[in-house]
């Protein structure tokens, strides 16, 4: 108990100097995309993310 | 991205694609400055300039609107009526939000004030150049102003409003006026600055904005890409995200609606695309964006549920680069075209804009 309540702590960390740990980005799921027909590897292909 | 950074367009910076849903796609390149190596992030803090008008001023103003505590069309002096002067009687709320009221577009508050009180009294103080609604002139002024209203209205610093109103609901923890020195590290540093004499880094980079202790409804806001995609989401969600209503959606459509009659390219606070300005070529007509001076763009799209975000430090070391308003337009016009089914580098008369979003 006493290593996860260290790794939770943890993990809740950063370096000095960049405060605490913002939450994930929550990323629309590939058939959502391909949903609206959307080609999300072509999304980040392009030249703009390179 | 990276080919930007080789042209000296900025030292780092980070584009965030999403729709009302999530994340699509993100990039990053460079690094913070020249001596920090580090590569910028979603989480990466960056002094928004005057993307405070949008997400701050004009949300907090949308807030009172919504609430009908402020008329839009009211009189300035309903809510400030000591601030008096030639033409001034007729300037209205709507008027400040269109940069249309007369107000110049700026003053060197910094080097005319000795202190914050004064700052403001300068603002207060100055006079219309031009007739009220004539002639759109962007206006620091104008927006500091409304601030003032808004601070007036809402009986609490305006400043004080939005974080509580809108970025508390929205969990944007990161986004404010004075960051603290404790996230000194995540922040990109600004300009060189020859007028206070240091590189910026945690302070705000407008020196109006700084006179005015740092809280200014023009500028001073500093925020992630993370938080501003809550933002930008709520927005494609017409005023709600995951679950909380934060703003209302008819209040939101009159506000990123471009009225009858404008005298220029915009909505209220909010820019519209003009066909030539950052939103470049393939936004609809629903679409609503802003920039900043240090190097930030955000535009929402709507009617084709995306928005696109851009967030540097182009003016680290020095505000001289101007490249940034081609990347812009360029990481804005490649994100739309591969929405809108277009062959890469598609230009905009083989591949028209509204092919795919019209039948929406």
């Amino acid at each position: 108990m006493a290593c996860v309540a260290a790794v939770a702590a943890l993990s809740a960390c950063r370096l000095p100097g960049q405060g605490p740990t913002p939450a994930p980005l929550p990323s629309v799921r590939a058939e959502e995309a391909s949903a609206r027909g959307i080609d999300l590897v072509e999304l980040q292909r392009r030249p703009w993310t390179s | 991205m990276q080919q930007a950074v080789r042209d000296g367009a900025f030292p780092g910076g980070v584009a965030l694609v999403g729709s009302r849903s999530g994340i699509l796609a993100r990039s990053a390149a460079g690094q913070l400055d020249a001596a920090d190596p580090p590569v910028p992030d979603v989480n990466t803090l960056w002094d928004l300039a005057s993307l405070t008008k949008v997400v701050g001023l004009t949300s907090g103003v949308l807030r009172l609107v919504q609430d009908g505590r402020l008329d839009l069309d009211a009189p300035v002096q309903r809510y400030l009526p000591t601030w008096t002067g030639p033409g001034k009687s007729v300037v209205t709320v709507r008027h400040l939000l269109t940069h249309s009221s007369g107000l110049p577009s700026w003053r060197p508050l910094y080097k005319e004030a000795t202190t914050p009180a004064q700052a403001r009294a300068l603002v207060l103080a100055t006079p219309l150049d031009t007739a009220p609604g004539v002639r759109m002139v962007y206006s620091d002024l104008g927006a500091i102003l409304l601030g003032e209203i808004v601070t007036r209205v809402a009986g609490v610093p305006f400043n004080e409003l939005v974080t509580r109103d809108v970025f508390a609901p929205l969990a944007m923890r990161e986004t404010t006026w004075l960051p603290s020195p404790s996230k000194r590290a995540r922040i990109a540093p600004t300009e060189v600055d020859p007028w206070r004499q240091r590189h910026l880094r945690g302070e705000v980079h407008d020196e109006n904005a700084f006179a005015l202790g740092g809280i200014a409804a023009h500028a001073g806001l500093f925020s992630s890409a993370a938080d501003l995609s809550r933002l930008a989401r709520m927005y494609l969600q017409y005023g709600q995200l995951d679950g909380a209503r934060v703003l209302d959606s008819v209040t939101i459509a009159r506000f990123t609606s471009r009225p009858d009659g404008s005298l220029s390219h915009r909505a209220l606070g909010w820019e519209k695309p003009s066909g030539s300005n950052s939103a470049g070529h393939r936004m609809s007509a629903e679409a609503f964006g802003h920039t900043g001076f240090t190097g930030t763009s955000l535009w929402i799209d709507p009617a084709q549920d995306v928005f696109v975000m851009l967030l540097t430090n182009r003016v680290n070391p020095t505000r001289e680069s101007r490249r940034i308003g081609q990347v812009r337009i360029a990481v804005a016009d490649a994100v739309l075209g591969l929405l809108q089914g277009c062959a890469e580098n598609a230009p905009i008369l083989e591949c028209p804009a509204s092919r795919r979003y019209i039948t929406k």
